[in-house]
């Protein structure tokens, strides 16, 4: 017995020194490279992590305790640029689909469009056109009549946006057609992104902006992250390690041992390290001294120990032009999408969840404001929370293959709006014991992430099913045409819709002063407030899935068939109307004289 | 309840009509644009707001409430009598007379300094002005029956309760904060106003002064309604010799440049650090001094009863408050985040309700003197002592039973070790102590081990980047470069085909392909480690 165990020890060890630089047959990655892409995806995740305690948004506490942007200025921000935002997905997506590689007319059009841009941008941002301009004064009237703007502001804020995406843009297609052949379609920002971005957070954190008025701040802040978001460089490992190897059972492997571990890293250094390196040197997670010192170190070593692995891995996908992929032209794309009714159930339920959108974060209500928890036990309570749907997560294949997906997401609409509910009761039963009120919200957070962690895990695996259709229905999975034709069309609404909680937090007196939520009863009104519209919104997210949704797993099945079938015959040398003209009646008539 | 349906017929090559096109584009442009429309014109705020109301609350009074201010940089007063309304660009009163103020009417406002409170305001909701970070004084009509204000501070009409404290609250110039060196300290956020004259100042005679003139006509001109505050400028010549000058409350002129003939002076203002609650008062309302970062020193009269809700929230510089005999509550967060609070504190032993976190974040090591004999009885609320956020419980346990001369006693022998700690400091280093520790105001020692992270970190990711990406430019050999330059030259003419519409080129057989196709395909070890290599040392 014990001979046994020793010997498949052996082997282990064995196949592992023996496959440590070479791969196994039939397999693509070497073992070493296993380490490496622990090393990489363990530090961009890390990386990632870091870099999201700093945002131009309500969420970043740089932004809020120190910069003290009122709530409804992001909400400002984000409507201007509602429809630019919308062209500018349309040329990225033009420019991203093609890895920068464009016609030649094309490509000078679009240089044209954004070099023009990026220097309309300078000249907006370093002239006042707010005074050259003769603009009426009703429209300085209504401009300094939205939180934070002026006419300058206004200008200011276009200005960054459209050098932003002026020099971004360009920039991006001169690396992608430069490096791209050589780096790859992932890694080759990580290199040219990271100094400028290490450079743009040291501004954020260390320039005195706190000194200028609100209405020059926000503009001048506003400047700075976009620019930093420009410069971003995380999710390259992650991106280069989900397509390490054609091998989908070896890329499985990757995902479940180097990468699952590799979390370890971001649980230590990012979620423990973190908020005690805080509480002990600067005091506080929201003092700027977190942000001048810790977070630059931190997102240092975290650049390293990514940097020592990603240079080792390499994606190992067909690159494009190999890939000779079907050219979709843009009509056929839109009209493929608006065939595919499943992305719309979803995205009418994206919509009507948007009513929750603009409430606050659960933990940082629990832990910050409520039970002001940020050192070692902060740590603790958010390891604990995070390990409750490990069970979940284990237990998903199988759940999965006994419920129908439309079962598994309603089940989890009604956990969420449970587990809303139990917050609601948490403010308003416990309003004055905020201990109990943090419990019970804890609880309420456990209980939900645990019933639900397994249903995510499923909505990933709709997503890829969901592309499945989309492949049938038109030949090509449109996977950006997917998010952006749903984007045009829902975020209109939903930009609307994510004003109601901003704008109700005002009138409880939750302005730019994010202190006043440590004042027990204005904390409850706007957490019962908006988690009523949460669970509104939960429920009402049902709907569309109880009226429309009919993708089953049987239909994903003859879905499948169908695409081997498209498969089988393209190999066989079939033209594309051949290949394209079947259909799963066909296959089911082919099989029953065979049967008979 | 969604039926089973089969599953549609494809329509690859299917694409969108003529008329879909149109209608697609019309429906995006109407949406688009209807949404931005409605969305702005949720988010514009009125810049006062004021609801007509029959019967205030249930008091019969009838009347508009203030419930409402969406301030800007060109409001730095506020005038609150009559409601206002905008005609020809000006705000204007109108009929009515306002009644009453709501709670977070005026809240974060960044740009007012003065509130003017009519005769007509008899309801001023609890935290009706909170956190006006400019915010300099009140001024209450005289005959306002339910208010008044001394020295710009808010009190109800008996005094028995100071409502709110004027964050940047300036009652005189501490012209000693602004001589050091030349250096100015503790001002006050504003736009920095310059003045420049010539001519010649003779000193000690101001008729015959030029400077004089020009500069007295200067500020006359600026602040002619202010004037009655100026100090007639019987201080010009100290302008000159120490370069500072404060004809106005709170305000400071500081000579930037002085060349005998011509002057050139720059405004500042600043606020106080010193604040005493006037006896009589009972009651510290909610949010009194919510953040009044500037007082170094508040003292409470013996008459003070109970202190509310975050009374003095984050006043950081406040080292010290006494607790008066007599007190009875403390409010939750009262004194929380009021970081420079580092001595002991006597808690009388009338006191019998302490909210909960009310010293959050003062400094660990703060001790308390608790006049009651044990904690039974007082009605403590949780967390109430300040602790670091990694460990369990306070630092220091309360000292129960104890009397008021034992904390003076520890803070008087603690305030002298302080004392000689700094002058032993002083005298190993002969530099001030904020040479030694900063940096351009930063911490030096922080700043030494960011730097310290940086050197090497940056040394190898910039290896990194050089061998990874210009590794082919000037660190490759001749015969690596070769195959890159053949491998990108397939790539072209691959892509070139692409766009042309030949989806299926043939690919030129060549030795630097990876077997990234053919997965099933196995492949001995060797051949991949050809390709590896040949892959012009892309990964290695």
């Amino acid at each position: 017995m014990s001979g046994n165990a020793g010997a498949k020890i052996k082997s282990f060890f064995g196949e592992f020194t023996s496959h440590w630089n070479t791969p196994a047959p039939g397999k693509y990655v070497p073992y070493k490279e296993y380490l490496w892409d622990f090393l990489a995806v363990g530090g961009d995740y890390s990386l990632k992590r870091v870099l999201n305690y700093i945002s131009f948004s309500q969420w970043c506490f740089l932004v809020i305790f120190y910069y003290e942007v009122p709530v409804l200025t992001f909400s400002v921000v984000s409507v201007l640029f509602l429809i630019q935002g919308k062209f500018w997905a349309l040329v990225n997506m033009i420019v991203c689909d093609n890895l920068g590689f464009l016609p030649k007319k094309t490509e000078r059009l679009i240089y044209t469009l954004y070099l023009t841009f990026a220097v309309l941008g300078v000249l907006f941002l370093v002239l006042d056109f707010s005074a050259i301009i003769p603009l009426p004064a009703s429209v300085n009237n209504y401009v300094t009549s939205l939180p934070g703007m002026t006419l300058r502001t206004m200008f200011k804020l276009i200005a960054a946006h459209w050098i932003n995406v002026g020099w971004g843009g360009a920039r991006s297609i001169f690396i992608r057609k430069r490096w791209l052949p050589k780096l790859g379609r992932y890694k080759l920002f990580a290199y040219f992104n990271v100094i400028p971005c290490m450079v743009f957070v040291m501004l954020i954190c260390w320039l005195p902006l706190y000194n200028n008025p609100l209405t020059e701040r926000i503009w001048q802040l506003f400047l700075l992250f976009q620019l930093y978001g420009m410069y971003t460089y995380t999710d390259s490992a992650v991106n280069i390690s989900s397509t390490i190897s054609p091998n989908p059972h070896e890329r499985m492997l990757v995902r479940a041992y180097p990468e699952k571990l590799s979390h370890l890293l971001n649980s230590i250094m990012v979620d423990s390290m973190l908020p005690i390196l805080a509480a002990a040197l600067t005091g506080d997670i929201t003092n700027i001294n977190t942000y001048r010192y810790i977070i630059p170190i931190m997102m240092m070593f975290c650049t390293v120990v990514m940097f020592a692995g990603l240079g080792n891995i390499k994606e190992r996908i067909p690159q494009p032009p190999v890939e000779k992929k079907k050219y979709i032209p843009f009509w056929d794309g839109v009209h493929g999408i608006f065939k595919n009714k499943y992305i719309w159930v979803n995205a009418l339920s994206a919509l009507i969840d948007a009513l929750g959108n603009g409430s606050l974060g659960i933990k940082d209500i629990i832990l910050i404001y409520t039970w002001r928890e940020r050192g070692l036990i902060m740590v603790i309570v958010k390891n604990l929370v995070a390990m409750m749907g490990n069970p979940g997560a284990f237990l998903s294949p199988w759940i999965r293959k006994r419920f129908q997906y439309r079962t598994l997401i309603i089940f989890k609409r009604l956990v969420l709006a449970g587990q809303s509910l139990g917050y609601i009761i948490a403010c308003s039963l416990f309003a004055d014991n905020y201990f109990m009120s943090g419990l019970v919200m804890l609880i309420s957070l456990c209980v939900g992430d645990m019933l639900n962690s397994a249903i995510s895990l499923a909505e990933g695996d709709m997503g890829v099913r969901l592309k499945d259709y989309q492949m049938y229905l038109s030949g090509e999975r449109l996977e950006n045409y997917q998010g952006t034709i749903t984007d045009w069309f829902i975020s209109p609404f939903t930009s609307i819709i994510s004003l109601i909680i901003p704008i109700l937090f005002y009138r409880i007196g939750f302005t730019s002063d994010y202190d006043i939520l440590f004042a027990d009863d204005i904390r409850s009104k706007c957490m019962v407030v908006s988690i009523a519209f949460d669970l509104l919104g939960h429920l009402l997210c049902c709907i569309p899935y109880i009226l429309f949704w009919d993708y089953t797993d049987e239909k994903h099945r003859q879905v499948i068939a169908v695409l081997e079938e498209r498969e089988r015959r393209a190999n066989e040398g079939a033209t594309q109307e051949e290949i394209y003209a079947v259909t799963y009646e066909d296959l089911e008539g082919a099989k029953a004289p065979e049967a008979e | 309840m969604a039926r089973q349906t089969s599953l549609p017929k494809p329509d690859v090559g299917g694409t969108m009509s003529r008329t879909g096109r149109v209608v697609f584009i019309i429906f995006l442009i109407i949406v688009l644009s209807a949404s931005v429309s409605f969305s702005f014109n949720s988010l514009s705020r009125k810049t006062y707001e004021f609801e007509y109301t029959e019967d205030y609350n249930g008091t019969g009074r009838s009347g508009y409430v203030f419930d409402g201010f969406n301030g800007n940089a060109s409001i730095t007063e506020i005038h609150i009598a009559h409601p206002v309304e905008k005609r020809n660009g000006e705000w204007v009163e109108t009929e009515g007379d306002v009644i009453a103020v709501s709670k977070f009417t005026v809240n974060s406002d960044e740009y007012l300094k003065y509130i003017y409170i009519g005769p007509t305001v008899e309801y001023i909701e609890d935290q009706a002005f909170v956190y006006c970070r400019a915010l300099r004084a009140f001024y209450v009509d005289e005959n306002n029956p339910s208010y008044c204000s001394i020295n710009g501070v808010l009190y109800n009409k008996d005094m028995t309760e100071i409502i709110s404290y004027p964050i940047c609250h300036c009652t005189q110039v501490v012209i000693d904060d602004v001589r050091a060196d030349g250096e100015v300290k503790n001002i006050g956020r504003e736009n920095v106003e310059s003045f420049s004259a010539q001519g010649v100042y003779v000193k000690g005679d101001e008729a015959k002064s030029t400077l004089f003139t020009s500069f007295r006509n200067y500020i006359k001109s600026n602040y002619s309604g202010d004037f009655d505050y100026l100090n007639e400028f019987s201080e010009f010549s100290e302008l000159m010799d120490n370069n500072v000058y404060a004809p106005y409350i709170g305000t400071y002129y500081l000579v930037t440049e002085n060349t005998g003939s011509s002057i050139t002076v720059e405004r500042f203002w600043t606020c106080d650090e010193k604040y005493e609650v006037p006896e009589g008062v009972t009651k510290v309302a909610n949010k009194a001094f919510y953040k009044c970062d500037r007082l170094v020193s508040i003292t409470l009269p013996s008459t003070v009863k109970s202190i509310g809700d975050m009374a003095f929230f984050k006043c950081g510089s406040t080292s010290l408050v006494n607790l008066p005999d007599g007190l009875e509550t403390i409010g939750n967060d009262a004194f929380s985040y009021c970081e420079n609070m580092k001595y002991a504190m006597f808690i009388p032993a009338s006191v019998t309700h302490i909210g909960h976190h009310c010293f959050y974040k003062c400094s660990e090591d703060m001790l308390f003197y608790m006049g009651s004999k044990d904690a039974s009885a007082v009605d403590l609320g949780g967390k109430w002592q300040p602790r670091n956020d990694n460990s369990f419980k306070p630092k220091n346990e309360p000292v129960w039973g104890s009397l008021r001369a034992d904390c003076d006693k520890f803070n008087s022998e603690k305030y002298a070790q302080d004392e000689a700690q700094a002058a032993k400091d002083a005298a190993e280093n002969p530099q001030s102590q904020d040479e030694t520790q900063t940096v351009g105001g930063m911490n030096k020692k922080a700043l030494t081990a960011l730097i310290a992270c940086f050197i090497p970190c940056f040394g190898f990711i910039g290896l990194q980047i050089i061998r990874n990406v210009f590794k082919d430019d000037f660190l490759m050999t001749r015969r690596g470069k070769e195959k890159l330059a053949k491998r990108k030259e397939e790539n072209e003419r691959i892509h070139q085909a692409y766009i042309n519409g030949e989806f299926d080129v043939p690919e030129t057989p060549a030795q630097d392909e990876t077997p990234a196709e053919e997965p099933e395909k196995e492949e001995t070890a060797h051949s991949r480690e050809q390709d590896g290599e040949n892959e012009g040392g892309e990964s290695e």
